[in-house]
């Protein structure tokens, strides 16, 4: 299974997008009441790296091999599990600049990488090659673009700021939506493995 | 080498094929979505007197269009780029060039503008229906054209030049992955050079996207209102020289006239060069702070 991932997952790619979210959050970490908006891009970035490790980009051949899709998805979650290892520790480092609120900044990263892993692997299972890249080319801008401009923090507070719910601070009502976004995570991840 | 017959083919080609590329940016489903949010986002926060925009009008609005247009920009043209490139892949031996079908693709960049010239008259429309307050932005002391040149500047180019460096960034690093990580990393400069640290705040104008005006963070000032120092007027030149280098670099990739390429984009780069110096050295020569 580790030799299948070794040759298989795209490793300059994802050691990129590592090291990429270690700067973003060590940005944060060093001013984070005027560089917030990073911690939404990296979440975006670490849950495009986790779609990417999905892609097949064999999958006309490897479809007909003998080893089932589960098998080939597990052994693949070796990329999923170096991000985020090197989420959690960024997130752990920059601890004390996370406005009190560290748990739900690294559950915003785990979330939204097992959403994409999980609607990727759905589209795996009904027969895309690649929904990774495609995937990912949508959650990066518009997620970047949620982080920065943080256009309704109000009414959708997916990357709440300071402590205060009158600044953007809504830490609650971010939990509750990052909760629905993992239950139907779930939701995909068991259609995918029931159909594939 | 090319033959008289070859380039007749790519003049009449052009046209054809710019037409296509066009109409395939404007269905993108990435564009359409920066469409719908535009318009939703828009429509529910007017900087109206209510609203925390109110002692800047639609001054920091262009952040809008340039990241809906220009930051989708990058990833939907690297996405055409990719599908021109595997469909000439395809096709075996394609009658028309690279450097055709890069034009071509360059061409569609008309229409993300034309979504942001009509959100630019918005903008002036907004920032007159809802003028600042009297403690907001010094209108008088910066003037008029200094507004309008920053909405268009800060609003209209990006639309161009975020899908031109889409081009460059698909031409050049085909590897997966690399243009939307591209784009990241982008937004992690600009939020560096937008103006909050005062060190950077005169080098900031080299940087694609900045701040002229708005509250400024830093841990000496925090939550101060300034308008920072520098020129609107040859920063804007200075990005359209940035949006004509990304085309030539993108047609480098091809050997055809590369020397003739190389020699104009040494001139551009001069000339970017000079309006950037120029762009950091004139206009508003001390920051200003204002209400608050």
């Amino acid at each position: 299974m580790v030799r299948y991932a070794i040759r298989a997952l795209p490793w300059p790619l994802l050691v990129t997008v590592a090291t990429v979210v270690l700067a973003l959050m060590e940005v944060v970490r060093r001013w984070p009441w005027t560089m917030w908006p990073l911690e939404g891009c990296a979440v975006g970035l670490l849950a495009a790296g986790a779609a990417w490790c999905c892609d097949e980009p064999a999958a006309a051949m490897v479809d007909s091999a003998p080893r089932s899709m589960l098998w080939r998805t597990t052994a693949r979650l070796l990329g999923l599990v170096l991000l985020l290892g090197v989420w959690v520790l960024s997130v752990a480092h920059a601890r004390d600049s996370l406005f009190e609120h560290p748990v739900e900044v690294a559950l915003q990263g785990v979330i939204a990488s097992a959403a994409a892993v999980a609607w990727a692997t759905w589209r795996r299972s009904r027969g895309a090659a690649k929904p990774g890249g495609l995937l990912a080319a949508g959650i990066v801008p518009v997620v970047t673009f949620w982080a920065v401009a943080r256009p309704i923090p109000q009414s959708l507070p997916l990357f709440p700021y300071t402590t205060s719910v009158e600044l953007g601070g809504d830490w609650a009502s971010s939990l509750v939506i990052w909760l629905v976004v993992a239950a139907v995570a779930a939701t995909l991840l068991i259609a995918a493995v029931l159909t594939g | 080498m090319t033959t008289l017959a070859d380039d007749a083919l790519d003049r009449t080609a052009l046209p054809q094929l710019a037409r296509k590329e066009m109409v395939r940016y404007a269905l993108h489903p990435l564009f359409l979505l920066s469409l719908v949010l535009l318009l939703t986002l828009t429509t529910l926060n007017p900087p109206d007197a209510d609203s925390a925009s109110a002692d800047t009008s639609t001054i920091l609005f262009p952040i809008l269009p340039a990241a809906l247009l220009g930051i989708f920009g990058m990833i939907i043209m690297a996405r055409l780029t990719r599908a021109s490139d595997r469909a000439a892949e395809a096709a075996g031996t394609v009658p028309t060039s690279q450097a055709t079908r890069t034009l071509a693709l360059a061409s569609s960049v008309v229409v993300p503008l034309a979504v942001a010239l009509l959100y630019y008259g918005y903008l002036v429309w907004g920032f007159h229906h809802w003028p600042p307050t009297a403690d907001g932005i010094p209108v008088a002391e910066v003037g008029t054209s200094w507004v309008y040149t920053v909405l268009f500047t800060q609003g209209v180019i990006p639309a161009a030049g975020g899908p031109l460096l889409g081009l460059v960034l698909a031409r050049w690093l085909p590897q997966r992955g690399a243009v939307p990580v591209a784009a990241v990393v982008l937004v992690l400069a600009v939020m560096l050079m937008q103006g909050v640290f005062e060190p950077l705040r005169e080098i900031r104008l080299a940087m694609p996207w900045t701040h002229f005006a708005g509250q400024m963070g830093a841990e000496d000032e925090a939550g101060a209102h300034m308008v920072l120092t520098g020129s609107p007027y040859w920063w804007g030149a200075y990005l359209v020289l940035l949006c004509a280098g990304a085309l030539v670099v993108a047609l480098l990739r091809e050997d055809q006239q590369r020397a003739r390429l190389v020699r104009l984009l040494a001139v551009i780069g001069v000339l970017a060069a000079v309006c950037c110096f120029l762009a950091i050295t004139e206009g508003v020569n001390s920051t200003i702070v204002y209400g608050h």
